[in-house]
């Protein structure tokens, strides 16, 4: 991936981060708060709740304290203790609980049972249980009723007019007229629910207003409630698939004078408002982000023009320069690290030339010098047999004509001999100078490689010589693209100098392989081996480490391979023989394509 | 002794003072319009309403306050022939309101309904002969019944009949009845009669309090209140029965055993003590005590124990419904009462104000000869019963046997009255006598000096 991808990537990546966890932050942050907020409505709600049941107990007690204190109560009372017969009142509650506003009243004897019921006139004669306290503040109670049961709060007075006295209790129903009488912020609305045996029944859920449709939905909030010890139970209830649609609910336990768990209230909050206001952030978040996105990656574009560019340039000139583009120059306008830095590949570019050229210049002095010190050595040798020969034939010539004919005939013969060894050195030169162009065709290695194993077969065996012995190991490869005739010269010097470095006879192993692009040769010998510093300088033009080798079988050998865009290495120790290496390519002009022959 | 002789005198003295005064009390004045409220319901199409039979309309013979058969548009009547033979002799110079004469030819068409098929009815020369197949010994106490006044029909279609008032005219529930002259007995001191029927309870004691009815009903659960309150009550004997009648129809109330416990479970003494402030009497029977005789033979008390047995052997039992009249003020509380009684048992009772599976029904008294009224008292809750049984008794023990309709509480019949009503009379069974009434005059207001 570029650098110009990856700084676009990250970029990006650090920005939707940011804004991700920006929103997130933002979106629990929000949500504490909505709940906390909520909370408070809540708890306020609770307490509003509180205080109006509160003065809702103080409403009903003040009516029945009326009631019980009332001339119509006294005369009851007096009448009842008097004549024993309570059948006269039996319509005084409904009469009464009209005048007071109030839900419930019962006048009851002292043996418990109802002189008369506003709620439930037709059960005057029954027998109610009688309360303890008879001044204390109102009280929660389910009353059972004609059809079913309701709760209300309560107050209980007495009255003792004779011997005995009579109990006045009443109160007002906990119905939907009482919730609607609560005032609630919008958003926020409280059920009853009455608890009775069995399980959650929607038929014992008080709702102002309008049926509640999909009242189950409470179902495990109450059951909580109630198995949660009286203690307030908070949930969430989700009346739809829209979690808009939710609402958070606190269960405020209602218990009565005896203690036990008669209802609960279900304050409810809705969730609209946080859910569409997360919605509301979340919705700003991907904007933003998008738009943050979109931003990231036109600064990435931006930067990567200001950032990347440069560093793309110096990379291309680098590659250039490592192409052999030597002159290759990086123009960045620029005073920072980039500018610095394309200065400094630009110098970098100007000292490898002035130090190549110079190397160059240096190196062409050497491989003058180190020709003119092989020609003085190789021309030296010669010419001092000639300069011994020509003085030999001047001294002779004050000899006998026998004499002389014969010491003529030697020097005439050794100078021929010397003046030929000359010509041989001259064409060997002359040869290196003049090396020919590969002409190409398709060509099998190992069938030339077995060819050269028959040619030098003799020199192997030769009498008075320990013998060598050739191995072939040839697998099946390619035929490729070389020219037949340079390749035999260059596996020729091979094997010959394989040969000269076993003096005292081994085996010259010849191997073969295919290579994904190419095809290997080795060849081996188990002779005197090299030094790393002879293998660091074998193929060095001139240089030879034989008594009697120009130094150019080597070169020329590397210079075969070269022209063959392949590579030649070699890989020896001494006294453990040598290994030469030669890939070269199947196919030469998409190696031509490729770099050029290199040395290891 | 002399002390004595002066009071004498003075007691003497102040009597002959008063004298001239008592009978300008007492004595009957004619003329003026009573207006009685009742809270009869009668029909738009009945052309001779109960409500009126012995006022309007008139039977061959009528039962008095002792249950005596006593002659009324018949004079005499025999039986013969194991009572498969009856003549009624008519009275002579009767005419119906239309100036028609009453005479054997009219009783013969007005009898001679379909309803009445079975019966030969032919006419003697001044009497009504009646003939049956079998014997027939109760006749003379049916035909007291209103079911079997004498009517004449007009020429435009209306029913007159002989009573001492005439119907003037009728808008809607209101009666206006003016005095027929020609009554055989001697025309009534009112001139006019506005009953007002269909009349509510809370309606009656509106009329009443702004004094625009001289005579109203009260209820019998306001009664005792009504006497706290020092108000003029005429109160006949418990002579209107409150019947819980079951409709064999319904599921459930086909077992008798359900029936019974139903009847078994209630207290009807809380019924009588509390809703009816002790008025009347707990009902036992059909007919009350007091006309029958028999009635304590019948039980009356709730057998929870029993009741509860039974319904347990009934087994499972939908909710059934116990309708009362929502123009009945206590009809509610009854109906209520009686449910919780059920409950107890374990049965749902649901009080509706409209009719159900079982409904609460006033019956009054039709007749005051028991074997009448218990004829007809059956008739009307739909019990069948033999019309020739020599005795009553088996007749209503096998009738109270089905729990069909069960007797709750007999009641009184009582009118709060305004002072210048006078000589009110009532049957026992509380059935209105306009026929001596005459009102006072109405007290001059008061003129300040």
């Amino acid at each position: 991936m570029s650098l110009r991808r990856r700084l676009l990537a990250a970029l990006s990546l650090m920005i939707v981060a940011t804004v991700v966890a920006i929103g997130w932050i933002i979106t629990v942050r929000t949500k504490q708060v909505f709940e906390a907020a909520d909370a408070a409505r809540t708890d306020a709600l609770v307490r509003q709740f509180r205080q109006e049941f509160q003065r809702r107990g103080d409403d009903v007690a003040h009516s029945i304290d009326a009631i019980a204190q009332s001339e119509s109560t006294a005369r009851m009372a007096l009448d009842i203790s008097q004549s024993g017969d309570a059948s006269t009142y039996v319509t005084d509650a409904s009469s009464q609980v009209k005048m007071h506003q109030l839900d419930f009243l019962e006048f009851l004897k002292t043996d418990g049972s109802i002189i008369s019921s506003a709620q439930w006139p037709a059960r005057f004669g029954y027998k109610e249980q009688l309360p303890t306290d008879v001044t204390g503040p109102a009280f929660l109670k389910r009353e059972e009723l004609p059809d079913g049961s309701a709760l209300g709060l309560f107050a209980v007075r007495s009255i003792k007019v004779g011997d005995q006295p009579l109990y006045v209790i009443g109160g007002q129903r906990l119905d939907r007229d009482f919730l609607a009488s609560i005032s609630l912020p919008v958003g926020m609305r409280a059920f009853l629910y009455r608890y009775q045996d069995g399980g959650f029944n929607a038929q014992n859920l008080i709702v102002p207003g309008d049926v509640l449709g999909r009242a189950d939905k409470l179902a495990p909030i109450v059951q909580a409630a109630q198995q949660n010890g009286g203690q307030e139970v908070r949930g969430i209830v989700h009346w739809t698939d829209d979690l808009a649609d939710g609402e958070s609910f606190h269960a405020i336990p209602l218990k009565g004078e005896d203690g036990n768990l008669i209802g609960v209230l279900l304050v409810g909050s809705a969730r609209r408002g946080l859910v569409e206001l997360i919605h509301h952030i979340r919705a700003v978040a991907l904007t933003v982000g998008g738009i943050g996105i979109l931003a990231a990656i036109l600064v990435s574009i931006w930067l990567s023009g200001r950032v990347t560019r440069p560093v793309e340039e110096l990379a291309h000139a680098a590659s250039s320069v490592a192409a052999g583009n030597w002159d290759t120059h990086v123009d960045i306008p620029k005073t920072d690290e980039l500018g610095q830095l394309a200065e400094a590949f630009n110098q970098m570019t100007r000292e490898i030339i002035e130090h190549r050229e110079r190397l160059v210049q240096s190196e062409r002095v050497a491989a003058w010098r180190e020709l003119a010190r092989r020609l003085a050595h190789e021309l030296k040798n010669p010419l001092f047999p000639l300069q011994i020969t020509v003085e030999n034939l001047l001294r002779s010539r004050h000899l006998p004509p026998a004499e002389f004919e014969e010491i003529f005939k030697e020097s005439t013969t050794t100078l021929l001999a010397e003046i030929a060894n000359l010509k041989t050195i001259i064409g060997r030169f002359s040869d290196f100078s003049k090396m020919p162009q590969p002409q190409l065709q398709r060509v099998q290695i190992n069938d030339l490689l077995k060819r050269i194993v028959t040619l030098h077969e003799p020199q192997f065996t030769a009498p008075g010589k320990p013998p060598i012995k050739a191995k072939l190991d040839l697998l099946d490869i390619p035929a490729i693209d070389a020219d037949p005739d340079l390749l035999h010269r260059v596996f020729s010097n091979l094997v010959l100098n394989a040969m000269d470095a076993m003096p005292e006879g081994g085996t010259i192993t010849l191997r073969t392989r295919e290579l994904e692009n190419a095809v290997q040769i080795e060849i081996a010998d188990c002779g005197t081996g090299l030094t790393p510093e002879e293998c660091a300088r074998l193929f060095t033009p001139y240089y030879t480490s034989k008594q009697h080798g120009t130094g150019l079988g080597l070169a020329i050998v590397q210079s075969v391979i070269s022209d063959h865009r392949g590579s030649i290495a070699v890989e020896s120790e001494p006294g453990k023989g040598a290994m030469f290496r030669i890939e070269l390519p199947k196919h030469l002009e998409s190696a031509l394509r490729a770099e050029p022959a290199r040395v290891e | 002794m002399k002390r004595t002789a002066c009071r004498l005198l003075a007691i003497s003295s102040a009597a002959l003072w008063l004298v001239p005064a008592a009978p300008a009390r007492t004595r009957p004045r004619y003329g003026d319009t009573v207006r009685a409220d009742t809270q009869i319901v009668v029909m738009s199409g009945d052309t001779t309403p109960d409500a009126l039979v012995g006022t309007v309309f008139e039977t061959l013979v009528t039962v008095d306050d002792s249950g005596n058969l006593q002659p009324s548009l018949a004079t005499t009547w025999i039986s013969s022939n194991n009572a498969t033979r009856w003549e009624f002799t008519l009275r002579s110079g009767v005419t119906f309101h239309d100036s028609t004469p009453f005479n054997p030819a009219a009783v013969v068409r007005c009898l001679s309904k379909p309803s009445n098929s079975g019966w030969r009815v032919r006419a003697g020369n001044d009497s009504v002969i009646f003939e049956f197949d079998n014997p027939q010994p109760n006749l003379s106490t049916l035909l007291s019944l209103p079911q079997y006044a004498i009517t004449s029909l007009t020429a435009d279609g209306n029913r007159v009949g002989t009573g001492p008032f005439e119907l003037d005219h009728r808008n809607g529930p209101q009666f206006v009845l003016k005095a027929f002259d020609n009554y055989w007995a001697g025309r009534p001191f009112l001139d006019s009669v506005e009953l007002l029927t269909s009349r509510s309870a809370h309606d009656q004691t509106s009329d009443f309090s702004l004094d625009r009815a001289d005579a109203v009903e009260v209820a019998p659960d306001q009664l005792r209140r009504s006497q706290q309150d020092h108000l003029r009550l005429a109160i006949s004997r418990p002579s209107e029965t409150l019947f819980l009648i079951a409709d064999p129809a319904k599921a459930g109330l086909q077992d008798p055993k359900l029936r019974q416990a139903i009847a078994l479970a209630i207290d009807r003494a809380a019924l009588h003590n509390v809703i009816f402030q002790h008025q009347g009497d707990i009902a036992a029977g059909v007919l009350p005590n007091w006309l029958d005789g028999y009635e304590f033979l019948f039980n009356s008390a709730p057998d929870l124990a029993r009741a509860r047995q039974l319904r347990m052997e009934v087994g499972q039992v939908t909710t059934l419904t116990i309708g009362y009249d929502p123009h009945d003020p206590a009809g509610r509380l009854i109906a209520e009462r009686i449910a919780l009684n059920a409950r107890d048992i374990g049965l749902t009772l649901q009080a509706v104000p409209a009719s159900g599976d079982l409904r609460l029904r006033y019956l009054d008294l039709p007749s005051l000869d028991p074997t009448a009224a218990l004829y007809k008292l059956l008739d009307q809750v739909d019990i069948a019963s033999p019309m020739n049984a020599a005795s009553t008794y088996p007749v209503e023990r096998d009738a109270l046997a089905t729990y069909l309709a069960i007797p709750l509480v007999h009641l009184p019949r009582a009118v709060a009255l305004k002072d210048r009503v006078r000589n009110w009379t009532s049957s026992p069974g509380g059935d209105w006598h306009f026929d001596n009434l005459w009102l006072a005059p109405r007290p001059h207001p008061e003129v300040r000096p």
